[in-house]
């Protein structure tokens, strides 16, 4: 049990207590989590995968993604020089597997993000103001959650250049009304709680009251849910990629497994272009759902005991 | 259950379609270009004939002005005529929502019941080889992307193994009675058993969080005391309880079938509605367009009220 | 329950299944089946409507199935040759009057429509007639400066025109429609919405079944009056991606298929049972420039409507390189705008050919005055205005569109330009070029063999219509004018080489690479396909019907429509019978163990 020494002259403040909280309250979270062996298993994984990306020039020369200096042959098997096999250029998949990891976490990074703000802002702001500005925000929402995502997209991804950022704000658009009707759902359940309602009747302003009680108690909420979102990321993606729609000029995994697709491998037999990327993504966002699992028992104790 | 309940939702409900109705009107508008531009430069019409049919489409007015004509068209169902074939909206899309429905259909059905049954079980004999086996599997399945699944199913039984037909819903000859619905059988499985796969692991794991939600409860131990067996204990009291919190989320499902299957159908050639609304984004056919946004949408809202009032109705707790 | 009523329902399980299984025991395909040829493609069909019709899809090969034309394209060398019509009018043989503004056809008599009716020259003109006051976009330019048409008696057409021209040795790429079947309509707009399926025409197939997305079916005219096919039928079956096309040609469920990528093709090489077939295309890629002209948002770059700095571009493409680089090598490096496969094609000579020469641009470039004044490998406008960056749409969706840019892109800026890369959707690219917001963008086209079409682009009435920047000049349009009333062919050869050299020269756009179609077919299942044109051309999607009317079975044994690798009736029917069976089973055990343990 921690104890903050004071000198015993000056009181701490009531600022400084509410920091001692919220310290004792997040290292409690992270030993429950540490405890949950599933959860640091797909954390391993995750900090392996994000390892890999940041290190990708040192994994693999950039120079064994340019199509017109691949030493390979066309469509070989694994081999022990390409431990994946080639493409169709005879670049080693493995290559572009390692360079594709960046830009799928980054693509799932930067949506989610995108999608976090926009959810949580309309979220707290709708579910805080409450009246007429609730109920369009509620509205709009509602209209972004019963509309079919991938057509939408399309529709969005047409309207902008294809490109890394198109392709992250059409995900994220296209994402973010789940976070906000969950947040906007929390903040309500917290706007009920009594110390909101003293903190009011003491006179403090709606800022103060969003900023040091309500998003504080959202905040949880939003971290667990933001982990979960970029497995969604990840896969909406590798949809959008398939379909044609991802960023022509990057390699990710879901270009990897458009490529696999529109050249062939299929016919061929390619499995070794064609597996890779899948299996990769379906452990990456199995791992993230698992970290976002764990999170979610940490913060909600009920979920506990499974 | 209360009048004002029913009424309410469903009021909200109406409101939330005809939102949705207006919110369309404008989402098509916001992309480049227009459908005359595009059919003018391939057909090589004039200006004057590239005005005509711009008057013909509705699109010469200004955005804003073709609004109450949309609505009031909308709102009287006269989707009017596609730009692409020319013949009318509910026909293109009446083809078009049965096919979709059958695929997505019995891959809901399929994923749901499978999946209630491992969740069911694994729950049952929680920690067994079984019960981790089925949700490690549960978990991979939903992790992967149903456009890669859909390929590799292609590639071992199209290719590899030559089983099943490589796309379309039917084959080209003319078959009746038993020999067509077995000739679409044959079209749908790799298809359906995409996307059933995709969605099984949902439905074990929230039944299995659910069921072993509901098996610490004490009116359970209370039937074994009374002597009922096991077995009942399981399937007549402890199962409908645990259905009844996710009933909610299976109910959706449906309101989604109507949605399609974009990646699905187009990797199969399946002929449903959401190839239909890929192409038509493309060619940029509004009178499809807003008539398929507007019916998947209000599939969803329509099925999410209903599974919130039979809900209400169904949950002894809630009983009015 | 007890066994006996346990073997009563296994016994009616039985006999359901039996019963089920014996319906099914007579195949569709007993009796005689159609021997039919499938074709896959990822066109499906715009329109069955002839009024309708534009290159969206596979409509041409509707038309050259179904309909026969006045005059069709000679398989030979793409040159008019007879159709409907016995012979080629001409002055000598009195088809064409002195002063070249009365064309008279001799019609075959021997021609009927589908539905048995006499076809006449009747049909003839009136089709026309109808194209041209109706203005149908598809046909009324190959019927220009209003002609009027007559029938005087059933083998008889007139041709009246205002201008002398040679436009129907284009030859006019007009159907011939029966007028019994579309003069009942109150208007054109009544007209284009009839579904005409099955349509009625006078041609070797007709259209009976149009499933939309899924395939479009034909069958024989067997009283064709240039010999019945030797094959049923011919269905195209759709897909959505050439990757199932070319599946289901190996897999055996289709028998050809119209076109594919170089990588799909190179994989078919050495397959058993296929072969594969490169045809030049007619078509060509090209690098497009704007000269502006379009509205007020036209953004055109000044140093662009210098011939010196579009020619120093030219010289700075290697175009064997890129044909390499773009197309694994399946495809020939562009030079002027008709394609070598038609007969009007010019080719350059060595001193008008610009090669492949970077110091050449270079040299253009720094004599021109555009010098690089702040080194920063960017030149700028004589005097030091704007650095010569160039705004390049590109469309990812079309095939090498890309993939060129980026190549081309990497040479030029060798010689000081810079052109920055634009991808956009095709939606987007239809709107910068109507607003002429570009500089360049990398697309193509797919012209006639007849020149006049592709020519027309570069003329200044067709900006915002037909043309590709809106380049104009007076001299060129004069030229085009001449062509098109050229009195002889020699004549007209010549004008239409001059028209080339002057593009060529002039470089509005850069001629890239003319792709290679690549086809690929079954041989174990027809044979008799005829390459037309000789020798470059396709096998199937010609201009004309030619190899529909050859091809043939390899064997005797009737071969129906495909549809491999399914599990028969009985299979499912055994499989549902066994889930039936096993939860009967269990349901019955259950029941059984209940009743034991009380």
């Amino acid at each position: 049990m921690e104890s903050e020494h004071t000198t015993g002259l000056v009181a701490p403040t009531a600022r400084k207590l509410s920091r001692i909280r919220r310290r004792k309250a997040f290292l409690a979270s992270w030993r429950s989590f540490r405890r949950d062996r599933i959860g640091m298993t797909a954390l391993v994984v995750l900090v392996f995968f994000v390892a890999v990306a940041l290190l990708a020039p040192l994994l693999a020369d950039a120079s064994e993604l340019s199509e017109a200096t691949a030493q390979g042959r066309p469509f070989s098997p694994p081999s022990s020089r390409y431990p994946l096999g080639t493409d169709e250029f005879g670049r080693s998949v493995l290559a572009l597997m390692i360079w594709g990891s960046r830009i799928s976490l980054l693509v799932g990074l930067l949506a989610t993000v995108g999608a976090m703000t926009i959810g949580s802002t309309v979220g707290i702001v709708g579910g805080y103001t409450g009246g007429a500005s609730d109920s369009l925000l509620n509205a709009v929402t509602n209209w972004f959650l019963v509309i079919p995502w991938i057509p939408l997209a399309i529709v969005l991804a047409a309207s902008l250049s294809p490109g890394l950022v198109t392709i992250s704000l059409v995900i994220a658009i296209t994402s973010w009304a789940s976070t906000a009707r969950l947040v906007r759902a929390q903040v309500l359940s917290v706007k009920e709680r009594m110390f909101v309602e003293r903190s009011r009747a003491l006179g403090a302003e709606h800022w103060h009251v969003m900023t040091r009680h309500i998003l504080p108690n959202v905040f949880p909420i939003i971290l667990a849910n933001t982990v979960l979102m970029i497995a969604v990321a990840i896969l909406s993606e590798t949809t959008l990629a398939i379909l044609g729609l991802g960023d022509p000029n990057s390699i990710s995994w879901g270009t990897i497994i458009q490529g696999a697709f529109a050249q062939g491998a299929i016919t061929i037999g390619a499995w070794w272009y064609l597996l890779p990327p899948g299996i990769a993504i379906a452990v990456v966002v199995l791992a993230f759902m698992l970290v976002g699992n764990s999170l979610d028992e940490v913060v909600n104790p009920r979920l506990r005991g499974r | 259950m209360g009048r004002g309940v029913v009424l309410r939702s469903t009021l909200h409900a109406v409101a939330t379609i005809l939102f949705v109705v207006l919110f369309n009107f404008f989402l098509f508008r916001v992309v480049p270009g227009d459908p005359v531009t595009r059919i003018a430069r391939a057909e090589g019409l004039s200006l004057e004939q590239r005005d005509a049919l711009a008057a013909e489409y509705g699109i010469d007015k200004p955005v804003l002005a073709q609004l109450p004509g949309y609505i009031a068209s909308t709102l009287t169902l006269d989707f009017g005529n596609s730009f692409g074939s020319g013949r009318p909206v509910t026909q293109e899309i009446g083809e078009r929502v049965g096919k979709t429905a059958l695929l997505v259909g019995v891959s809901t059905v399929g994923s749901i019941v499978i999946g209630l049954l491992l969740g069911v079980y694994g729950a049952w004999k929680r920690g067994s080889a079984f019960d981790t086996g089925s949700m490690t599997t549960s978990l991979l399945l939903y992790s992967v992307p149903e456009g890669w699944l859909s390929l590799v199913l292609l590639m071992v039984f199209g290719s590899m193994l030559g089983i099943f037909p490589i796309g379309g819903y039917r084959s080209t000859s003319t078959l009746t009675g038993i020999a067509y619905v077995t000739d679409v059988l044959n079209h749908l499985v790799l298809p359906a058993l995409a996307l059933t796969l995709a969605y099984v692991g949902q439905y074990a794991i929230i039944m299995r969080s659910s069921l072993l939600d509901v098996m610490g409860e004490e009116y359970l131990d209370v039937a074994r005391a009374k002597g009922v067996r096991e077995e009942n204990v399981l399937w007549r009291h402890a199962v409908p309880n645990a259905v009844l919190p996710i009933f909610t989320l299976i109910f959706y499902s449906f309101g989604y079938i109507v949605g399609g299957a974009v990646v699905v159908e187009s990797i199969f050639s399946w002929p449903g509605l959401g190839n239909l609304t890929y192409k038509a984004i493309a060619s940029q056919d509004f009178p499809v367009l807003q008539a398929a946004f507007l019916l998947t949408s209000s599939s969803v809202i329509i099925f999410n009220l209903a599974a919130d009032l039979l809900y209400s109705y169904l949950d002894p707790r809630v009983r009015r | 329950m007890n066994l006996k009523t346990l073997g009563a329902m296994v016994a009616v399980i039985g006999l359901a299944l039996s019963i089920a299984t014996s319906a099914t025991a007579q195949s569709p395909t007993a009796s005689a089946a159609p021997v039919t040829l499938t074709v896959g493609t990822e066109y499906d069909l715009f329109t069955s409507n002839p009024l309708r019709v534009c290159a969206c899809g596979n409509e041409y090969e509707f038309l050259g199935l179904n309909y026969n034309m006045l005059l069709r394209f000679s398989p030979d060398d793409l040159t008019a040759a007879p159709e409907l019509a016995t012979e080629i009018p001409t002055k000598e043989n009195g088809g064409i009057s002195e002063d070249g503004l009365t064309w008279t056809f001799n019609i075959r008599d021997d021609v009927t429509w589908h539905d048995g009716t006499p076809l006449t020259a009747e049909d003839i003109a009136w089709s026309f007639t109808y194209f041209v006051e109706n203005r149908v976009g598809a046909y009324a330019g190959y019927l220009p400066d209003d002609p009027t048409f007559e029938a005087p008696d059933p083998t008889t057409l007139v041709w009246n025109m205002t201008v002398p021209t040679s436009a129907p040795l284009a030859p006019a790429w007009a159907p011939v429609l029966p007028k019994h079947v579309w003069e009942g309509f109150d208007d054109i707009k009544v007209a284009k919405e009839y579904e005409n399926v099955p349509a009625v025409g006078s041609g070797p197939f007709q259209l009976v079944e149009w499933e939309k997305d899924q395939f479009y079916r034909f069958e024989a005219n067997e009283d064709y009056w240039n010999g019945a096919p030797q094959i049923d039928e011919v269905i195209f079956r759709v897909f959505e991606n050439e990757e199932t096309k070319v599946l289901a040609l190996r897999q055996g469920e289709i028998d050809f298929v119209d076109t594919v990528s170089p990588a799909l093709f190179e994989s078919l090489q050495d397959q058993e049972n296929i072969a594969t077939h490169r045809a030049v295309a007619a078509g060509f890629t090209s690098l497009s420039f704007n000269f502006g002209g379009q509205g007020p948002q036209a953004s055109n770059h000044p140093a662009l409507q210098d011939v010196v700095v579009r020619r120093a571009i030219a010289h700075a493409i290697d175009k064997e390189e890129l044909v390499e680089r773009v197309r694994a090598g399946y495809a020939t490096p562009g030079t002027t705008i008709v394609a070598p496969l038609s007969p009007f094609h010019y080719e350059p000579t060595e001193d008008e050919f610009i090669n492949f020469d970077l110091a050449e641009a270079n040299r253009l470039l720094d004599d021109a005055g555009y010098a690089d004044t702040d080194d920063d490998g960017v030149r700028e406008m004589p005097g030091g205005g704007d650095p010569l960056v160039f705004d390049t749409v590109v469309i990812p969706t079309v095939e090498s569109s890309v993939p060129s840019g980026r190549v081309i892109s990497q040479w030029v800026s060798q010689i000081g330009i810079s052109m920055e890369l634009r991808p956009v959707s095709e939606d987007k690219y239809y709107d910068l070029w109507r607003s002429g917001d570009f500089d360049a963008y990398i697309w193509g086209w797919t012209p006639d063999p007849d020149p006049n079409f592709i020519l027309s682009i570069f003329t200044t009435d067709e900006c915002l219509s037909w043309s590709d920047g809106c380049f104009t000049d007076p001299e060129y349009d004069e030229m085009y004018e001449a062509q098109q009333r050229a009195e002889s062919l020699e004549e007209r050869k010549e004008i239409v080489n001059e028209a080339q050299q002057f593009v060529y020269d002039e470089v509005p756009e850069i001629v890239l690479f003319y792709s290679n179609t690549l086809q690929a077919y079954r041989t174990d299942t027809f044979e008799g396909y005829i390459v037309a044109p000789d020798p470059d051309g396709w096998l199937l999607f010609q201009y004309g019907a030619d190899s529909y009317l050859t091809v043939h079975p390899v064997s005797d044994e009737a071969l129906g429509p495909r549809g491999t690798g399914s599990i028969s009736t009985m299979v499912w029917l055994a499989i549902a019978g066994g889930i039936a069976a096993v939860f009967v089973a269990l349901v019955l055990f259950r029941r059984a163990r209940i009743k034991r343990e009380e």
